[in-house]
């Protein structure tokens, strides 16, 4: 699905990108939710701190939700943690579906309860999302032979088509040379493919007729 | 208040022959229904709110009292109002189309507007439905600016030849012409809100004094007049459609719609569900093949069975369409039984499939730039159940080959997880069996219960209804859902007292599952409580999400005894804190509520208790009492305690 993540990239713009201050306030930026400004120790702060430039100068390339909160699934105001894996660069825009493999295959590990240490500190975060830690990657003898990255993300529900989770795969913005935060590609600069995916399960509204 | 199917079906025969004879009349008697309804809600509001002021104002001693017992329902009433008059709709979905993407398209929708006097289309999306529609969405919610959206399935459009598809579409333009959109958004509308209103009522008996009659009276009569209307707007849109695109066309396409969704489609899905147990990610070209798809002609056999069944389904009152005989009859064409099978009339044959396709000719060459926008948003949308689905397969298989199964090592649930995807793959007959040797291993697998009943009741076996009558006795979250399925079966076999009966018992489902949400909301001192049977895992889980909230001073987890669906166990997490949680308006209780419910995640289904030192009273000594109840300790499990045992280590 290349032409999809191509197209995120032309309805996103090429980098370093500038926003209208109206846009970058009203819409991009979120505020932390509750629960985080209680924790000032939070690994997701860092994502609030990187914000404007993983905006501004992100790559774009597909995210695939391993672990989120509950809540994140249903409607509602505050925004939720989710932890994402992703694997960076062009080559693997048209191999999403590898990583939704791969994130069964790390539940599987998970319920094995594995022997390897790192195997069992990585299975260990998808029992608390909020456990969760930045830029960690997925051991070797579960990923293969191309490294993949994973990352907590703060999920922003004004950036979701009806503020509601409703697919695992999202475009992911990275930039792996800066931070290990990432955030989800605000859904105004989703192409009409992707909308139309995350909708198809919504119900006809009242007045439809056949 | 239970309102019979028998009753209703009396009541909409009877509307029916009305709407027949005085359309306009009707109509007008809907929308003063409607417009009853609608005025019910503030007068029900102001009813309480005028003798409340009118004591607020008076000196005389007796106002207190009134107040005190008029603020309740008062302050019920104006909250279900408010409830009710809140606007829940959303926009139709699809990938939408602009006139530069199929001018000619536009060109005939342009023309179809302007011959059926009706108003412009603002939006036309396509979706992958096989069928199409037409509605209204108010832009400005309450305000109005209505937007006319037309929606057209793909696999319809790359079905139907032009003139066939110019009579669908002439349909739909005849429905935005009669403004059946904006009377029955405006209906629809008007009922969601007395439905919600008389809900938020139901919850608080007091705010229903002196209105219970008029309830009664009222809410069985919307539901019919609703149904009706609609009916009648099928039945209009049909004739004007007929009168446009002519009698033939409009009858040949009302066929071909029922009748190549059935031969085309479901023989195509067969054959893309199959691809899941070899192919770990959905086909990216789903579109352009089922478009190869729509060339092909069905075999003989298949259509003419496929024609029999859509001839034999009669006028129901679930569906506001006339059945398919009931619509041709209406245009002129009397459909026929020979040998027990029904037949399409003789001068009406079933058209071939066609050498250019509405698409093929409306989209021109946009159609190949559609065709991929909407193999993408296919492959999007299901990736993930694909991808799910797949590993599944290839897990059984894995389980098959090493031998496990045949040693009766696998589970109920996984069985019924092997015969899930089998059912995606090779067909329901084949999962038939698993779902049976999953009931073998374990006789209370619901979900066994559900999906079994659920295909023998396809097949016209009563033995289905066995099944998921113990579907309703195991598991709450089915109950009703296979409740329905039961009802819809037996009205469509046309055994109305088996029905009536089966829409009591969904009511007593309801009564029941209002009960078991009461019992599991609350705690007192008679409540029993029982070692919990949380994993070692789930515990250690749970004890690293209480440790990150540093005012958990404790916690303690017991389940609770309930009397209803006592087989779904409900458990109580008690969480103290370390400082008194008293405060103006209770604000602190709240945030430490809030703050546990956030943080604390499990598939188990329990409520949070959060208690101090000074309101946990008899609970703390009852939940000592339960064996394993206390859970985590701050000195012992939080994060400075885990420290300090790992320093004495």
């Amino acid at each position: 699905m290349q032409s999809v993540l191509d197209e995120c990239r032309r309805l996103f713009g090429p980098t370093p990108r500038c926003f209208e201050r109206w846009a970058a306030r009203r819409y991009l930026h979120a505020a932390p939710p509750g629960w985080l400004r209680r924790q000032r120790q939070h690994p997701l702060w860092e994502s609030h701190r990187q914000e404007q430039q993983l905006f501004r100068e992100g790559e774009i390339t597909w995210g695939c939700l391993v672990q989120a909160h509950q809540r994140l699934w249903n409607n509602g105001k505050t925004d939720y943690p989710a932890l994402v894996i992703y694997r960076p660069g062009p080559a693997f825009d048209d191999r999403a579906d590898e990583l939704n493999l791969l994130g069964i295959r790390l539940h599987e590990v998970k319920r094995a309860r594995p022997d390897d240490p790192e195997e069992r500190r990585f299975t260990e975060m998808l029992d608390d999302v909020y456990s969760c830690e930045m830029g960690l990657p997925v051991p070797p003898s579960i990923s293969g032979d191309t490294p993949c990255a994973s990352t907590l993300i703060m999920v922003h529900r004004k950036h979701l088509p009806d503020g509601v989770l409703v697919k695992q795969t999202v475009p992911l913005l990275i930039l792996p040379a800066v931070t290990p935060a990432a955030i989800i590609l605000p859904s105004r600069y989703w192409p009409p493919a992707l909308l139309y995916a995350w909708g198809a399960c919504e119900t006809a509204p009242t007045g439809y007729l056949d | 208040m239970p309102h019979s199917r028998q009753q209703y079906e009396q009541r909409v025969t009877r509307l029916e022959a009305d709407a027949r004879r005085h359309p306009s009349l009707f109509k007008l008697r809907v929308a003063v229904l409607v417009a009853i309804g609608l005025l019910a809600i503030p007068a029900a509001v102001l009813s309480m709110l005028v003798p409340l002021l009118l004591a607020l104002f008076t000196a005389f001693a007796w106002a207190g009292g009134i107040i005190a017992a008029a603020y309740r329902p008062v302050r019920d009433r104006l909250l279900a109002a408010l409830y009710a008059v809140r606007l829940n709709i959303r926009p139709p979905h699809g990938i939408e189309l602009s006139r530069a993407q199929a001018p000619r398209l536009f060109a005939l929708l342009d023309d179809l507007t302007r011959r059926l006097k009706a108003p412009r289309c603002h939006h036309v999306l396509l979706n992958e439905k096989f069928s199409a529609g037409s509605t209204v969405f108010p832009r400005f919610g309450p305000l109005g600016w209505q937007q006319h959206y037309l929606i057209i399935g793909l696999p319809l459009f790359m079905t139907l030849s032009p003139e066939h598809f110019t009579a669908v579409l002439a349909h739909e333009i005849a429905h935005l012409s009669g403004r059946h959109g904006h009377f029955s958004l405006w209906l629809g509308r008007a009922r969601e809100a007395w439905t919600r209103f008389t809900d938020y009522l139901e919850e608080n008996e007091g705010a229903r004094a002196g209105m219970n009659r008029f309830f009664r009276w009222y809410t069985p009569l919307l539901a019919p007049h609703n149904f009706v209307l609609r009916r009648l707007h099928e039945i209009e849109a049909d004739r004007q459609a007929a009168d446009l695109a002519g009698h033939r066309f409009m009858a040949e396409a009302l066929a071909l719609t029922y009748i190549r969704e059935n031969t085309q489609g479901e023989a195509f899905w067969r054959e893309i569900n199959k691809l899941k147990s070899t192919q770990p990610s959905p086909p990216r070209d789903l579109y352009t093949r089922l478009r190869a798809a729509c060339r092909q002609p069905a075999p003989e056999e298949e259509e003419q069975e496929a024609i029999g069944k859509a001839l034999d389904n009669e006028t129901d009152f679930l569906v506001p369409h006339p059945a398919l005989r009931d619509r041709l009859q209406l245009l002129g064409f009397t459909a026929w039984k020979f040998d027990g099978t029904w037949r399409l009339p003789a001068d009406l044959p079933l058209p071939d499939v066609p050498a250019q396709t509405a698409a093929d000719t409306l989209l021109g060459e946009s159609l190949n730039a559609i065709l991929e926008t909407c193999n993408q948003a296919w492959w999007l949308n299901h990736l993930d159940h694909w991808v799910s689905q797949h590993c599944t397969i290839v897990k059984a298989q894995q389980r098959l080959d090493a031998g496990s199964a045949e040693d009766g090592e696998e589970s109920a649930a996984q069985l019924y997880e092997r015969a899930k995807a089998v059912m995606e793959v090779s067909g329901e007959d084949d999962a038939i069996p698993l779902f049976r040797q999953a009931l073998a291993v374990n006789a209370r697998h619901a979900n066994s219960h559900f999906m079994l009943g659920q295909l023998l009741l396809k097949r016209k076996d009563d033995d289905g209804i066995a099944h998921l009558e113990r579907v309703i006795n195991l598991d709450t979250k089915l109950a009703r859902k296979a409740c329905r399925m039961i009802y819809d079966y037996l009205v469509q076999q046309r055994r109305p007292a088996e029905a009536d009966a089966c829409d009591v018992k969904d009511e007593e489902i309801i009564r029941e599952m209002r009960q078991a949400q009461r019992e599991r909301s609350w705690i007192n001192t008679g409540t029993g409580f029982r070692t919990h049977s949380w994993s070692d895992q789930e515990i250690a889980v749970l004890r690293r999400q209480l440790a990150s909230l540093p005012q958990v001073e404790r916690a303690y987890l017991v389940r609770q005894e309930v009397v209803c669906y006592p087989e779904q166990p409900h458990y109580i997490l008690g969480v103290f804190s370390g400082t008194p949680l008293k405060s103006l308006f209770g604000r602190k209780a709240r945030r430490f509520h809030d703050a546990i419910c956030e943080r604390v995640q499990s598939r188990r289904d329990f409520s949070v208790y959060d208690l101090d030192e000074e309101s946990a009273g008899a609970l703390l000594a009852r939940w000592t009492d339960v064996r394993g109840a206390l859970v985590y300790r701050r000195d012992r499990d939080g994060i400075e305690g885990r420290q300090r045992h790992a320093v004495r280590a």
